[in-house]
């Protein structure tokens, strides 16, 4: 006997995969503004300065737009870990890492010509990045070690270090009032799309989520880290290398931060402060989960957190209200996401109780 | 005796002796808590959150009321209501106890640091009260090691936790329950224990635990409140619960371990020894130690079977 399944109306089918999403953002601006009013604020007013600086001033829009591109590239990284169901929570400290070695190669190797010191400086960024990750990797596919904590202590460690070689051994002798490595040279800083003032990481960033998202929905790679993302003990069974894949996971979102790192110090920095800590890290999780780990969506969701960072620059500048608001956001949008997708589970098994 | 050695190297020791179990405290608190919590199936991320919030309401408190202890207080009890926020999360809508986690750690540093600055933002900081320690008076005169036995009173309760929890989960019916519950739900339910409501208790526990933890922290070790200022603490604390394979006695060596890299670290910088090895270097050794404890004692640790999973009743 055919068992006919009650079919959802077409217009919840369509927003179904992005429930969560929509419960996510709805939930966590409410709360931002119950927390606005508690602080004495006018939320209206704070979202529209938000927005309002970060999409409609030339200058604002700009910066949104550069701001997009780290985001976007620690954001296709860490899809391809989350979905492999490996927590790298350890961006920040690879991010550093990636931006310390791309500055050193960019002003050491100065008198090469832009098309070679470029990318030289970026797979220095790329190199260090995996570096970074590559302890934690091994001691969660050797011995299980949670990655969650190994990572996080290596930001830790990196925060040390970069405080330290900045202080010392990499201080621009140069520079008196402040501890800051040597500048990168004029040729090795990334050029601008052409028309744009927006430097053409924001090209790689996006060719990335690209390969990123063929990567996982067309090669056996891609299905192979969904399975052991999905379901460890069927993937097991069939014999997969485990091992090998989350250290292949682990490595892809770390080459991903260093990248990032690297293109921050070539397109917008040029050196390191001693107290540089990229938040990108921390607020690329969120960003990732509401973009359902799918690296396409993350593209535009990367944009839309570039808008909160630029546009919370100007919200507490202007209106006097902390920056870490925004942090407030986007760990609500995180925990509103997980609620909203209990809440998709739930409403799927009343309907298979009724079959 | 004293003549054969290297004064800076008795003063350096002493120091050691005297801090690291102030140090060790935050964690070691915070960790009998999260073993508790992880024995029976629930993987608190959120640790660190709830030690911050804490460490932030434990300071609000003890300004407002001019007294540590209600501070510490204040501190416990928003520490269970983080708790409580979470159990909703994790057990009755059955979230994923992970991205929970995560999700908790980037809003509380939102959250503190945002009412610090709302609360105290344009004023001078508040001061607190005058911290007491319990000095125990012949022992705490031996030379070198001196200073263990002259620390806050919290720092005392935390080591004669150690025993009570160790008899609870391991000696009794409570506590076999519990364990129950992170070795397989199923069974723990047919024998007639509510998972769910145990589940609940467990959280809030783990969350009075942690803000313990954090009011230590931020009132008797800091004795102010910085942005972010647990450090990645929480995250310690669950990684010795791990190492010390869910067993309180194992959890206070690690946390030791922690607190006595913590004290190096502070030791070397504040006596200005070993001027050769540069200050950053040496504050890296806390998380060094952490990651080489796991390495050593976590990599064949059998984890409770039922952590992390929600329970669902199968109909």
């Amino acid at each position: 006997m055919k068992i006919s399944r009650p079919k959802p109306p077409r217009f919840f089918a369509f927003f179904r995969p992005a429930l969560s999403t929509i419960i996510a953002l709805i939930g966590s601006f409410i709360a931002g503004a119950i927390i606005l009013v508690m602080i004495g604020s006018n939320p209206g007013l704070v979202y529209q300065t938000i927005f309002t600086e970060a999409w409609y001033t030339e200058f604002g829009l700009r910066k949104t737009l550069v701001e997009t591109t780290p985001f976007l590239i620690v954001a296709a990284g860490l899809v391809v870990c989350f979905r492999a169901g490996i927590w790298n929570v350890g961006v920040p400290g690879q991010m550093i890492i990636g931006g310390l070695l791309s500055n050193v190669v960019g002003y050491s190797l100065g008198p090469l010509p832009s098309p070679i010191l470029i990318p030289l400086m970026l797979a220095a960024g790329t190199v260090a990045g995996i570096a970074w990750v590559l302890l934690p990797a091994i001691m969660k596919a050797r011995w299980g070690l949670n990655e969650i904590v190994t990572t996080l202590m290596m930001n830790f460690i990196a925060i040390d270090l970069q405080l330290y070689l900045v202080k010392s051994p990499l201080r621009d002798p140069y520079i008196s009032t402040h501890p800051m490595t040597t500048p990168v040279v004029r040729t090795a800083e990334l050029p601008d799309i052409p028309g744009t003032q927006v430097h053409i990481g924001l090209i790689i960033a996006i060719a990335l989520a690209i390969v990123v998202y063929f990567l996982m929905s067309r090669t056996t790679y891609g299905y192979q880290f969904k399975v052991i993302g999905s379901n460890l003990k069927a993937a097991r069974y069939a014999g997969l290398p485990i091992g090998k894949l989350i250290i292949l996971s682990l490595l892809i979102s770390g080459a991903a931060a260093g990248l990032a790192g690297g293109v921050q110090v070539a397109g917008v920095m040029r050196n390191i402060d001693p107290e540089w800590v990229p938040s990108y890290g921390l607020e690329a999780v969120p960003l990732v989960f509401l973009a359902n780990l799918n690296a396409l969506a993350a593209i535009p969701f990367s944009f839309l957190f570039s808008t909160f960072l630029v546009g919370g620059d100007q919200m507490h500048r202007a209106m006097g209200i902390p920056i870490f608001f925004i942090d407030v956001i986007l760990g609500l949008m995180l925990l509103f996401f997980a609620a909203g997708e209990s809440v998709k589970r739930v409403k799927l098994n009343i309907r298979s109780d009724r079959e | 005796m004293s003549e054969l050695v290297d004064p800076a190297v008795v003063l350096f020791f002493t120091f050691l002796f005297g801090s690291m179990f102030r140090s060790a405290t935050p964690i070691l608190l915070a960790a009998l808590g999260e073993t508790y919590v992880e024995s029976g199936g629930v993987l608190n991320l959120g640790l660190e959150g709830i030690m911050l919030i804490s460490a932030f309401t434990g300071f609000v408190g003890a300004v407002m009321t001019n007294s540590l202890v209600f501070g510490v207080l204040i501190g416990v009890l928003t520490g269970m209501l983080v708790g409580l926020i979470i159990a909703l999360l994790v057990v009755t809508l059955q979230a994923d106890q992970i991205v929970v986690g995560v999700g908790f750690s980037i809003a509380a540093i939102g959250l503190t640091s945002l009412a610090f600055r709302v609360l105290y933002g344009t004023s001078r900081l508040p001061t607190l009260p005058p911290k007491d320690t319990i000095n125990i008076v012949p022992l705490s005169t031996i030379p070198i090691i001196g200073g263990i036995f002259n620390q806050p009173a919290m720092v005392y309760l935390g080591i004669l936790l150690i025993p009570i929890f160790y008899y609870v989960l391991f000696r009794t019916s409570l506590g076999l329950k519990i364990r129950t519950l992170g070795e397989n739900p199923m069974v723990a339910d047919t024998a007639g224990v509510n998972v769910f409501l145990y589940r609940y208790a467990l959280l809030l526990f783990g969350g009075a635990m942690a803000g313990l933890a954090g009011s230590y922290l931020s009132l008797y070790q800091v004795s102010v409140f910085q942005d972010n200022m647990t450090q990645g603490r929480g995250f310690v604390a669950i990684a010795i619960t791990m190492f010390a394979r869910w067993n309180p006695a194992t959890v206070f060596l690690g946390s030791l371990l922690y607190g006595g890299a913590e004290s190096l670290a502070g030791g070397i910088q504040a006596l200005g020894y070993l001027r050769t090895v540069p200050a950053e270097i040496v504050l890296m050794l806390p998380y060094i130690f952490t990651i080489l404890g796991l390495v050593a004692l976590a990599r064949r640790a059998r984890f409770p079977p039922a952590l992390a999973r929600p329970y669902k009743r199968e109909l």
